[in-house]
């Protein structure tokens, strides 16, 4: 960049030892702060994976009837249910109540919504950079399964795939039949977070 | 000669300008990094562009074939005509298909726990199709084999005690075809007021639902597959655009009135002379009218009151009550209407006891509230039940055991046994109370089995008094666990919310042998516990019998206790014999007391009080199910009745057939739900959570700042690495002498 390049002809001209440690300092704080920000920003992903390997141990505990297993001994939440989306790769663990620090960890249930398997609509919601990634692979007649701790595998079909605003639109919580809805953020490349828009998935329970 | 050029870092001080260059480079960095950002996100938006006007209030919901669809909304009429005691409801929904294939709708309608719905009619244009009434399996083939013929059809179901399945077959393009109900109810009276109960919506319920015999299993078996699915309830977790409705009700009290009017709608109320509208089914015209056509003699013309809503239309998202005081303080002791079919007179009769009867109780009581803090109950409905709660423990009396048991998936208790109320204790409740948080199901066996099972004091009356919107499906379970473990104790609902499942809070109190209150909104708390703790404080009349002088069958069986300022309300068939005037004795005990009451006069003949009496006895029959009489037999009898009475039940159903066929073997038929309203003031819907980490953000802002560090770095680095070069430096520091 030719703007940046000139600088230094100019800036040399008249070296004062003051100038240089307002630069350096600016510097430096530019570069810690570069580095904080590229290391925060590359963390989250890092500890969503990290997070799943506590919560796969804890749910192991589950399985064995620790009905609220914690996944590190401080947390407030603990695994409801285990996701397997088409494609082979690992399930994804679930947890109980779908507050931002949860989703920071792993998808989780949004309160009040229906446990897996029974009449209502099981919402799960997950970060579209993070676990939620994959959600932008699945097509309608895809075939996705929830195990609850208890043993017991429910298995669902995608039968709607939308694009819906959040602004204007609310998830509705009621059904006569076991539902799952799985809800992320779109775009999925959008670098910015907070936006409106959801990717939903709905999917019914398979007989 | 030179031309001397303008330069910045002349025309400023040094210092600044050196500052000003560090400041642009790191500015010039950033919007570059931005402008790149923007670029990539724009690609990535527009690679998954959406194609529809996205924006509106609905969610779209996108079918196998890639087309959007919303349901159309559904209009609804609703009229209703009250005389006395009794009212005929007619629900009059048009069906609309805007689209351009054949449907076939099914809307769940909402309907009072007591109605008695006797007729359904079909209208196509100035056609009209009368509903006959079938066993349900048959009525269920008679829909199929219609609708597999093309042939428009309409089928009314009974799905649970207060839910109805209307579903209409082979709606052509752009036609319209409205669909009646009609079904009467008796107003109920309570602390000197009357009221009518419409529900408009109904609050989805939680757990697994009753299984009667002639449901699912059945359904499957008489049905072709793709037609079974049709009876499971609509899906209704797609929102939906709302319902509104007309309403229009008239009124003849047949006594003078203090007040007449809504607490749920704003209703103009209009007064006048003239004929009443008649309860008999099918008359949806005044009176004169059905005397002309011989149908229907009412007993004189009286005081009618016309209401209308304010608004023209309603969203149907809350139950409409209407209500009217008569003006006579204590309102009559007696009302008695009759109706003879052939050769048997059926009555309703309603007995008010005196004030005097119910004196207050001595006896030290032992109150056990029970809240409800489901998913249910969020928004709205939770901080009802919380105001209802501190209300009823500001009326706790020195000396009152309590306790307070909260349950939705689990459930916690506020003490493990029931404790003396103190102000502490007060205290404790309060902090107890405020932390409760509407999440979770409703698991209300346990609730009640601990609610039921807390260590009892001797010569205290337990009062179970419990706080639900009655949002559960497996009601008979519930009615036979508060059966079997009610003991001395009595049971008491609460009915929270814009909708509440009132058909549970009746039943759960019948067999807790209370009685239950509903709370329609928070201004009405203070109202509505003041009337129950009057019930709760006094004395309840018990053992009640009804002495007849001739064999009558009468609903119900075994008469519940009667509390103060409710009225007794039987029906009864007997054999006609004309022009005998109707007389009858209730005994029974207040405090131990005997107490009598006899009853008698020249009742008043008002058509559709046999119906009633036929409900009544089917009601009886389906509760002997928690007795565990006879699946098989209560089947039998309850489908002799209700085709006699032309009667909907569990087992019975209306279906109308439209003989002309309305659509070609080769058009295909599409299957629609119709969304019901969320109840007022529920969040049985939730907003949707973010789903995005600022990750990607971070990294991109951090990229971009370590670039502009390394550019600055090359810019800090260049001066020392010309000061190994000192004449190269020097020169430099020379040049701008030699410029000028």
């Amino acid at each position: 960049m030719p703007v940046t390049l000139t600088i230094p002809l100019g800036l040399a001209h008249r070296p004062r030892v003051r100038r240089r440690r307002l630069r350096r300092l600016a510097l430096g704080a530019l570069i810690a702060l570069g580095v904080a920000l590229l290391a925060a920003g590359f963390w989250l992903p890092a500890k969503a994976e990290l997070a799943q390997h506590l919560l796969n141990r804890a749910w192991d505990r589950t399985t064995d009837g620790d009905a609220a297993a914690k996944p590190w001994p401080w947390a407030d939440t603990h695994p409801v249910a285990r996701l397997t989306l088409p494609g082979g790769d690992e399930p994804i663990t679930v947890l109980a109540g779908a507050s931002g620090r949860n989703l920071a960890f792993a998808p989780a249930l949004l309160d009040g919504s229906a446990a897996p398997g029974t009449h209502g609509v099981t919402v799960i919601a997950g970060h579209r950079d993070t676990h939620f990634r994959r959600l932008a692979a699945l097509a309608i007649g895809d075939e996705l399964s929830l195990e609850r701790p208890d043993g017991s595998v429910y298995v669902y079909e995608v039968t709607d795939l939308d694009v819906v605003d959040s602004a204007h639109a609310e998830l509705r919580l009621d059904a006569d039949e076991s539902i799952v809805v799985l809800v992320t953020c779109w775009p999925f490349e959008a670098v910015t977070p907070g936006g409106s828009w959801r990717y939903v998935v709905t999917a019914r329970q398979r007989f | 000669m030179r031309k001397r050029k303008f330069e910045w870092r002349k025309a400023l001080p040094p210092s600044l300008y050196e500052e000003l260059e560090v400041w642009m480079s790191v500015l010039l960095a950033l919007v570059g990094g931005l402008l790149l950002y923007a670029t990539l996100t724009a690609q990535a938006a527009r690679a998954d562009a959406f194609p529809s006007d996205i924006g509106a209030p609905t969610l779209l919901f996108q079918d196998a074939s890639g087309s959007y669809a919303t349901a159309a909304p559904l209009e609804t009429d609703l009229r209703m005509s009250v005389a006395g005691i009794v009212a005929r409801v007619r629900v009059a929904q048009r069906f609309r298909n805007s689209g351009s294939m054949y449907l076939e709708a099914v809307y769940v309608l909402p309907l009072p726990d007591d109605a008695a719905v006797d007729r359904l009619t079909m209208k196509i244009g100035e056609r009209v199709v009368e509903g006959e009434i079938h066993e349900r399996a048959a009525a269920e083939r008679i829909y199929g084999e219609a609708r597999a013929a093309g042939q428009r059809a309409s089928l009314v179901r009974q799905t649970s005690a207060n839910l109805f399945t209307t579903a209409v077959a082979n709606i052509a393009p752009g036609e319209d075809i409205d669909i009646t109900i009609e079904y009467l109810q008796t107003a109920r009276y309570d602390a000197g007021e009357f009221s009518i109960r419409v529900p408009m919506t109904f609050t989805p319920r939680y757990g697994a639902p009753d299984t009667p015999e002639g449901s699912s299993a059945v359904t499957s078996a008489v049905l072709p597959e793709s037609l079974a699915t049709l009876f499971e309830l609509p899906n209704s977790a797609r929102s939906g655009p709302r319902n509104e409705a007309y309403v229009h009700a008239v009124l003849a009290p047949g006594m003078p009135l203090e007040w007449i009017g809504s607490r749920t709608h704003a209703l103009t109320s209009v007064q006048q002379q003239g004929p009443a509208w008649s309860t008999a089914r099918g008359a949806t015209k005044p009176v004169n009218d059905a005397i002309a056509n011989g149908a229907f003699v009412h007993p004189k013309p009286a005081d009618l009151y016309v209401l209308d809503t304010v608004a023209p239309r309603v969203p149907m998202d809350r139950d409409l009550v209407i209500s009217w005081r008569p003006r006579v303080g204590p309102a009559p002791a007696i009302t008695a209407l009759t109706e003879t079919v052939g050769e048997t007179t059926y009555a309703l009769l309603m007995i008010l006891p005196p004030a005097e009867a119910h004196t207050s109780s001595a006896q030290p009581r032992e109150q056990i509230f029970v809240i409800d803090s489901s998913g249910s109950m969020a928004g709205e409905s939770i901080v009802q039940a919380k105001a209802a709660l501190k209300n009823a423990l500001g009326r706790l009396r020195g000396g009152d055991l309590f306790n307070i048991v909260d349950f939705d998936s689990t459930t916690s208790t506020l003490y493990a046994a029931p404790r003396a109320f103190t102000p502490t204790a007060h205290a404790q409740a309060l902090m107890f109370i405020d932390r409760l948080v509407a999440d979770g199901g409703t698991e209300i066996g346990a609730a009640i089995d601990v609610a039921l099972s807390q260590p009892t004091t001797r010569d205290y009356l337990r009062q179970v008094i419990f706080l639900t919107d009655g949002a559960v499906s497996s009601e008979t379970a519930v009615f036979t666990a508060i059966e079997q473990r009610l003991g001395d104790a009595r049971l008491f609902t609460i009915g929270i919310g814009s909708a509440p499942n009132s058909y549970f809070m009746r039943k759960a109190a019948q067999f807790g042998r209370g009685t239950y209150t509903h709370i329609g909104s928070v201004e009405g708390v203070g109202e509505k516990m003041t009337d129950l703790f009057a019930k709760l404080e006094r004395v309840a009349l018990s053992d009640v019998v009804v002495d007849w002088p001739e064999a009558v069958e009468l609903y119900p069986h075994e008469i519940p206790d009667v509390y103060a300022g409710e009225p007794l309300v039987l029906a009864a068939s007997y054999p006609a014999v004309p022009d005998r005037p109707l007389l009858a004795t209730a005994f029974g005990r207040a405090a131990g007391l005997p107490w009598k009451q006899t009853v008698g006069g020249v009742p008043s003949e008002l058509p559709g009080i046999s119906t009633l009496w036929a409900r009544r006895k089917i009601e009886y029959l389906i509760d002997s199910r928690v007795a565990g009489v006879d699946e098989t037999l209560i089947r039998k009898l309850v489908i002799e009745t209700a085709l006699e009475h032309h009667l909907v039940s569990p087992y019975t159903s209306l279906v109308a057939v439209d003989k002309t066929p309305a659509r070609s073997a080769e058009a295909a038929l599409e299957r629609r739900n119709l969304s019901n309203n969320m109840p007022a003031g529920a969040q049985w819907q939730a907003a949707f959570p973010k789903t995005a980490t600022p990750g990607p953000l971070l990294r991109w802002l951090g990229a971009i700042a370590l670039m502009v560090a390394g550019s600055l770095l090359v810019a800090t680095h260049l001066p020392t690495t010309r000061a190994g070069m000192p004449e190269v430096e020097q020169r430099r520091e020379r040049l701008p002498g030699s410029v000028s």
